[in-house]
């Protein structure tokens, strides 16, 4: 039952292979408790289970490992998390100066049912997967809020089974309004019967997160066309997206050595856009060059075997660093985004959308469009369907757009949105096609948000990091902010001064180092048209009393002008917020940019601060990029909590909120 | 009580549906606490709408038809008497929880007069959100717990007792159906408006008669609103028919028990009649009612009687 998968690469270094030209080291640093360890190697993933290879100098606390509880991991390959969470640590040999570990996942026996449908990564990251359990008071209550949740939702919410090799799908049935759920009800589905007591997996999604759970068939109930199984005793909850596929039906043609070729049809495509399934006449898959070309796109790109079941092959692209343009024009034409991807023809619905959101144009800049599609041009040629867009009775109604903002950074940008129930409805599916966009921009990391306190989708967002899903990997950063205008007349504060100086680095100011991390330098598709200047403000006696972060773009790059941003971090507390601002709203090198200033002891409310500017408090969260997976569950839970206020008005989106 | 093992509890089912409106003269902290409450486990399922403005609270007060308001001693010119006008013109059946320390008589005296003050609470409620959430929180068990069905009953025990004298059920019966039902609504995800209704539309359920009978009885009564509820109930007699919702499955069935135990039938006399889903009982609230449960309460319904006989 349990696949034993052996990978002799750890998966994240396995996937940087198969999709980029340069190889990586396969040792993790990080901790084992309170041990720092250099130098691990992965030996093997299994179901629940990870195989180490650490240097034998490094000891382990004998003690800790000899306990029955679990010690607390983190292990990274360079900048990406790899393991995470609690394991129980049991050493298996030495050999070769190493010692081999083995570490168990705590809820590896809970959920062994899941084994078909669980693969052994799942279980490496904290955040990638939680499991609440009927054993715990917790997890009992965690359980019965999913359901209460799903029996609130308004909507029917679909799952598929899993059994006996079948698998069909069907959607819950809470009509009987039992308020004990000794059974699940689920709609019969067509021709699909097995035995009673049969051990089936029910999978379903549920506001971006994709739940798993074993249950029994109990009975067939043809009176009223349900068919019920047991309540589940362990639930995993899953919220990375490399398994989540996309079914399509594309016609391709697979290309051996550049002259086999055989047709075939693209199935589906992996959340992350990554990755594809075919099916069609294929021969053993040699060892040997392949590339698939689709003749109506086309397209033409490298492609290499990842797994394969029966008929279906699985593939990954093999070079999607040379061939992203390419990748992403396939991945929308297999996504087919209901919304409409900004492109010429659309730009004008895009500025007018602008227009009425109070985005544009420029006071007194009279080629403000022309310039704005100038810019808009660049950015699709180089990340084609970067924006996208809701068009309702020919209007558009909100738009999204993702670019990069620094080298391994992206952002949001152009984000608008009319104050409308259809707006936030249709918003989910903006936000659910264009993260998935990610994987496809070269090099990215990290996704960087900004966002106000003020508004009701940002404040419940804010809410939920803080209360509910915290990624590894997730930082988020109060700030000052402060819209862009014009210098002020105002005389600046006479005591500081303002220099130019080299990018810089302290140590002691943790947000200003992950600021520079974050953003270290220019993307390489925008390097013409961004710009990092780094500033230092002094006091008379020449003390360093803030360091600044400028990132410029033309002021009409996007339509929010929201990558052209001045960060000041101060870092003496003489110094104050309303003195920076002063300071920087009457300098030329900031003006038409937004100011954040940010200090070490920020907190949510603040003094207020006079300026003729708009400003709002606001924070920063920046994720890794495998963790998008969590930003998407929280971005549907928020906007369903909005929606569901609508009352019945928000019935039309609620499936859109399910996906 | 029946626990089988791994049961999922369906949370909060009696607050579930219910409308509180609180005003908060600081918008920020407006926005901050109905964020924190739509993650509270303690207010799941409740929603709770905070505003900083009167114009938009009078909005939701008609919009959204909260049973509850909380609202500040102040909010710009306008004291707490004014906001509550504003909000009891906008929606009457409205209960009013004023945050004000010591109001003055002027003020009280005022307040009574447009029918508001109820409840007083501390101004200092709004201070926090653990303060603002226990303030809702027990406000909304309070008002459960307080909807007084008496006077209903009273009324409504009239109208039955008419009806039954041109039927061919005894007192005896309803009495017991009433009992079975109150066993049976813990098992639903009933909301406490909808436990109410049932148990008040009961009163008024004979098997032997049909929408029209009702409509004659409830005419020109405060409780038309039940008319909707028994049209949702199937009857037995003459032509079967079959329940409309949950809570007209368990009306129909409580008083179909009832009647069997009148005339002395087994459980398993009964629970095969059950398995048999005839058309009055067909709907899927039928299998909560499953043998153990039917047991449970047959047995309650048996001890009762004997506690009587003794």
């Amino acid at each position: 039952m349990n696949p034993s998968k052996k990978f002799n690469l750890i998966p994240g270094e396995k996937r940087e292979k198969a999709r980029s030209d340069y190889a990586r080291a396969s040792t993790l640093n990080g901790t084992i408790g309170t041990t720092e360890v250099t130098d691990v190697a992965i030996l093997g993933i299994s179901f629940g289970q990870v195989t180490l290879q650490i240097p034998e100098g490094i000891e382990i606390s004998k003690a800790l490992i000899n306990d029955e509880s679990s010690l607390s991991v983190s292990l990274k390959l360079n900048e990406d998390l790899i393991i995470t969470g609690n394991w129980f640590i049991t050493p298996v040999r030495k050999s070769n100066g190493h010692l081999i570990l083995n570490l168990d996942h705590p809820e590896k026996d809970t959920v062994s049912a899941l084994a078909p449908v669980l693969q052994g990564e799942h279980f490496m990251r904290a955040d990638f997967m939680k499991v609440f359990a009927q054993g715990s008071t917790q997890g009992a209550e965690a359980i019965s809020g999913i359901f209460t949740d799903l029996v609130d939702f308004g909507k029917r919410v679909p799952c598929n089974i899993f059994g006996e090799g079948k698998t069909t799908s069907t959607t819950f049935n809470f009509e009987a309004r039992q308020k004990q759920l000794s059974e699940i009800y689920l709609v019969l589905p067509a021709n699909f019967k097995l035995p009673i007591l049969t051990p089936v997996i029910i999978e379903f999604k549920f506001l971006a997160v994709r739940y798993v759970f074993a249950a029994t068939v109990l009975a067939y109930d043809q009176n009223f066309g349900i068919l019920s199984v047991t309540p589940p005793s362990a639930i995993a909850a899953l919220t990375t997206r490399r398994y989540d596929r996309t079914p399509c039906n594309i016609d391709a043609v697979l290309l051996r050595d550049n002259a086999h070729s055989t047709a075939v049809k693209i199935t589906s495509i992996s959340a992350t856009g990554c990755e594809i399934n075919l099916d069609g006449p294929l021969e053993a898959f040699a060892n040997c060059d392949y590339a698939l070309s689709i003749p109506r796109l086309d397209l033409q790109f490298p492609v290499a075997l990842r797994d394969r079941r029966g008929q279906a092959l699985g593939l990954s692209f093999a070079d999607n660093q040379n061939h992203i343009l390419e990748i992403r024009k396939l991945f929308n034409e297999c996504v087919k985004p209901p919304n409409i991807l900004r492109t010429p023809e659309h730009y004008p619905v895009f500025l007018e959308l602008y227009k009425k959101v109070g985005y544009g144009p420029t006071p007194g800049d009279e080629l403000w469009e022309e310039k704005t599609i100038a810019a808009w041009k660049h950015q699709d040629s180089v990340l084609p369907g970067n924006t996208i867009g809701t068009l309702m009775n020919g209007e558009l109604i909100n738009s999204f757009g993702i670019l990069p903002i620094a080298q391994r950074t992206a952002g949001t940008h152009s984000l608008a949105m009319e104050k409308s129930i259809h707006s936030i409805g249709y918003f989910l599916e903006l936000i659910n096609h264009n993260l998935s966009n990610l994987d496809l921009i070269p090099h990215i990391q990290y996704y960087f948000g900004s966002v106000r306190t003020s508004s009701r989708f940002t404040s419940r967002l804010y809410t939920l990091f803080e209360h509910q899903s915290k990624p590894t990997l997730h930082e988020t950063y109060f700030c000052l902010s402060v819209n862009p205008g014009p210098s002020q007349d105002s005389a600046p504060p006479l005591s500081y001064s303002i220099n130019e100086c080299f990018e810089h680095h302290e140590d002691d100011y943790p947000t200003l180092r992950f600021f520079d991390h974050v953003l270290s330098s220019e993307h390489e598709l925008l390097k013409n048209i961004q710009f990092f200047n780094h500033f230092e403000i002094k006091n008379q006696s020449g003390t360093t009393v803030a360091f600044i972060k400028s990132l410029k773009m033309p002021t009409f790059y996007t339509a929010v002008n929201i990558f052209s941003v001045c960060f000041c971090f101060i870092l003496s507390p003489e110094f104050s917020e309303q003195e920076a601002l002063d300071l920087l709203t009457s300098s030329p090198h900031f003006s038409n940019q937004y100011i954040e200033i940010f200090r070490p002891d920020f907190e949510k409310s603040t003094t207020g601060v006079k300026t003729q500017r708009k400003v709002d408090e606001a924070f920063y969260f920046v994720f890794a990029k495998d963790e998008i997976g969590t930003l998407l569950a929280n971005m549907h839970r928020a906007a369903w909590r909005i929606l569901q206020k609508y009352g019945d008005a928000a019935d039309p989106y609620l499936e859109k909120a399910i996906a | 009580m029946r626990e089988p093992k791994n049961t999922i509890h369906i949370l909060h089912s009696e607050r579930a549906q219910t409308n509180v409106l609180v005003l908060d003269a600081n918008s920020q902290r407006a926005v901050e606490y109905e964020s924190l409450s739509e993650l509270d486990p303690y207010l799941k399922r409740l929603n709770i709408f905070f505003t900083s403005t009167l114009a938009e609270a009078r909005d939701l007060a008609k919009s959204k038809r909260p049973k509850i308001a909380i609202f500040p001693e102040r909010l710009g010119e306008l004291d707490f008497v004014s906001i509550q006008a504003e909000l009891k013109n906008a929606h009457e059946k409205l209960k009013l929880i004023p945050l004000v320390g010591n109001p003055t008589l002027a003020q009280y005296r005022e307040s009574k007069k447009i029918g508001g003050i109820l409840d007083f609470a501390q101004p200092e409620a709004l201070l926090t959100y653990q303060s603002i959430r226990d303030l809702i929180v027990f406000s909304v068990r309070e008002l459960v717990q307080n909807s007084s069905l008496e006077k209903d009953f009273k009324t409504l025990e009239s109208l039955q007792t008419a009806l039954l004298v041109h039927s061919p059920f005894s007192k005896n019966y309803k009495q017991t159906s009433a009992i079975i039902l109150s066993q049976l609504l813990p098992h639903f995800d009933l909301t406490g408006d909808e436990i109410a209704q049932t148990i008040l539309a009961e009163k008024l359920y004979l098997p032997t008669l049909n929408e029209e009978h009702y409509a004659s009885v409830l005419i020109n009564t405060e409780y038309t609103l039940l008319l909707d509820l028994l049209t949702q109930t199937a009857t037995w007699n003459k032509e079967h028919s079959k329940p409309g919702s949950t809570m007209g499955l368990i009306i129909t069935a409580s008083n179909y028990l009832s009647m069997m135990l009148e005339q002395n039938q087994t459980i398993q006399a009964i629970h095969e009649k059950f398995q048999e889903r005839p058309s009055f009982l067909h709907h899927l609230s039928v299998r909560v009612i499953d043998r153990a449960l039917m047991t449970q309460v047959i047995d309650s319904i048996h001890s009762t009687e004997m506690r009587k006989s003794a």
